[in-house]
């Protein structure tokens, strides 16, 4: 992990509501940057110091990875207050990259009343390994615009609760499914999408459902214990910042 | 530069920088490795530990307030002597001395387990961490406990801010060898995602003034107490106000969490080394995470 900086070269509108910031200057170590590793910044003046303490926790951003420019593609909730040649102070990488399994060739992606942002940093990658792509928009996600996305991958909007056309095919479908669910109450959405697979699927074996946590992130060292879960599988709790954001939903006590 | 910060005697406590980490933002002492230059602290403070384990807190944790942060975290830990048994090699490769937080549960488990620290070679010394709301008295068997339970190390007391000003003079007669004030206050916020009202802990630069009086007034009725400043810290100045009034060292708390190298920079600053980079350095090329690809850039030849 590193503090570094970095400068937003350009910006992007890819829907209504996103857009793809462009950050220059990017440290090395950055570029090998994993899917499910997230940065944490804040904007900075050109001497680094903070401009202000308001925000005061530090963004959590979610790399797209690199482009040829050696810049490195963000994407973000569209809002007025990025400008090309704003700086840019970066802690990361945090956390783990998603573990996929050798053997899944058909990943389904859920976003249930969530920014899908999690999942699409994964497109590029799955697509290059030439892995087959579903991605379920739920709830208040099923409003993204996908406009930008691939067409080798499938998009399913679904309507308010946690139902979609097909879902007992699309499930069985899968080998191995990615969900983000609103941040509210992420335990409780978890554990409603995870009664939804055992209503729907016979078994649910392990290594197959995995939830992208996303808590506030205060530190992303694993100094605050602010983002930790308690573990069905031992007493141990795992911190969301350096042991996920993914977690098998079957080992994760979600009551 | 050597500084003792605890009451002398032959418990006390010298450190090479008046700044080290408050509890509860530095874990347990390995975590900012990467990012900062340890040689540069004073002291590290543990993340709180109790004798017995303790989970995580149920329910939203974080509410982001206006320039802060409140958090409740349920003070999460695996227990004193798995806390040990994982980090005691840790410690003892730790440049600067280790404090462990201790928190003060019960009684019976604070002289338990500053018994079990005394033993621990690796640890310099004992902070204890009262709850809100203490009784005068309640404070001083607890510092007691721990005094007597600790026979080789001090004992420091970080004390709640609200009851700070009733409780410092029976904790410093129980035997403490140092106050910490104070702990972050506790406050109540709406979380705007999920719309229910969290307790915890508030930090953010506002707490700043208020223990900075809490120290100057404590340190006029206190004179021969050491007191060990500590809230809102995010500056440099921020550190040295806290020096002026009387305070022998400083923790720096939230502000390790958003700007991790602000820590190092206070630290470097206050025991006087180099807090200067090249003129012509990146704003990144700072000290413990300068960046390697231009550093190898400029110097390769």
């Amino acid at each position: 992990m590193r503090l570094t900086q970095a400068k937003i070269e350009r910006i992007r509108r890819i829907n209504a509501q996103t857009i793809h910031l462009e950050l220059g200057l990017i440290d090395e170590a950055l570029y090998r940057i994993k899917p499910g590793q997230t940065l944490l910044a804040r904007l900075v003046d050109a001497s680094g110091e903070p401009l202000a303490w308001d925000p005061y926790l530090r963004e959590q951003w979610w790399p797209l990875g690199m482009t040829g420019q050696n810049t490195l593609l963000v994407e973000r909730p569209a809002n007025p207050r990025y400008e090309p040649g704003q700086y840019v102070s970066l802690l990361g990488p945090i956390g783990e990259p998603y573990r996929f399994s050798q053997r899944a060739k058909n990943i389904l992606l859920i976003a249930y009343d969530a920014d899908p942002t999690p999942l699409t940093i994964m497109l590029t990658w799955l697509l290059r390994n030439q892995l087959n792509v579903t991605l379920v928009l739920l709830g208040r996600a099923r409003h993204y615009g996908t406009d930008h996305l691939s067409a080798e991958v499938e998009v399913i909007r679904g309507e308010d609760g946690l139902e979609w056309d097909d879902m007992v095919m699309t499930l069985g479908w899968a080998d191995q499914l990615y969900a983000v669910v609103a941040p509210d109450d992420e335990r409780q959405n978890f554990k409603a999408l995870l009664d939804m697979l055992l209503d729907r699927k016979v078994v649910i074996p392990q290594r197959f459902a995995y939830g992208i946590f996303q808590p506030p992130t205060v530190c992303g060292t694993g100094a605050c214990f602010a983002c930790a879960l308690r573990m069905s599988n031992s007493s141990r709790p795992r911190l969301t910042c350096t042991d996920g954001p993914a977690f098998d939903l079957l080992n994760v006590r979600l009551d | 530069m050597s500084i003792c910060i605890t009451r002398p005697g032959k418990n006390a406590l010298y450190v090479s920088s008046p700044v080290m980490p408050a509890a509860g933002t530095f874990g347990f002492g390995n975590v900012y490795r990467s990012l900062l230059d340890y040689d540069t602290l004073g002291a590290i403070v543990t993340n709180p530990v109790t004798y017995q384990p303790w989970s995580p807190a149920a329910g939203q944790r974080v509410v982001a307030l206006d320039a802060g942060v409140l958090m409740h975290t349920g003070l999460p830990n695996v227990g004193l002597k798995k806390v040990i048994r994982e980090f005691g090699q840790v410690w003892a490769s730790l440049p600067c001395p280790v404090i462990v937080h201790l928190v003060a549960t019960n009684v019976d488990d604070v002289r338990k387990s500053a018994a079990t620290l005394d033993h621990v070679e690796s640890v310099a010394a004992i902070e204890l961490g009262l709850p809100d709301d203490i009784s005068w008295e309640d404070a001083q068997k607890f510092t007691t406990a721990a005094v007597r339970g600790a026979l080789e190390k001090p004992v420091i007391v970080r004390l709640p801010l609200g009851d700070a000003f009733e409780i410092a003079q029976s904790v410093a007669e129980a035997g403490a060898g140092a106050l910490v004030i104070a702990a972050p206050p506790r406050g109540t916020a709406r979380d705007k995602s999920s719309g229910q009202l969290v307790q915890g802990r508030i930090y953010g630069p506002l707490i700043k003034p208020i223990a900075l009086h809490m120290v100057q007034v404590l340190h006029e009725r206190l004179p021969d107490v050491p007191i060990i400043g500590a809230g809102g810290i995010h500056s440099i100045d921020d550190a040295r106000d806290y020096l002026e009034v009387g305070a022998v060292a400083v923790q720096v708390d939230a502000a390790t969490w958003v700007q991790p190298n602000l820590l190092e920079r206070i630290a470097r600053d206050l025991a006087g080394r180099l807090v200067t980079r090249m003129s012509d350095a990146y704003p990144d090329e700072w000290h413990a995470d300068m960046g390697d690809t231009e550093f190898r850039d400029r110097f390769s030849d």
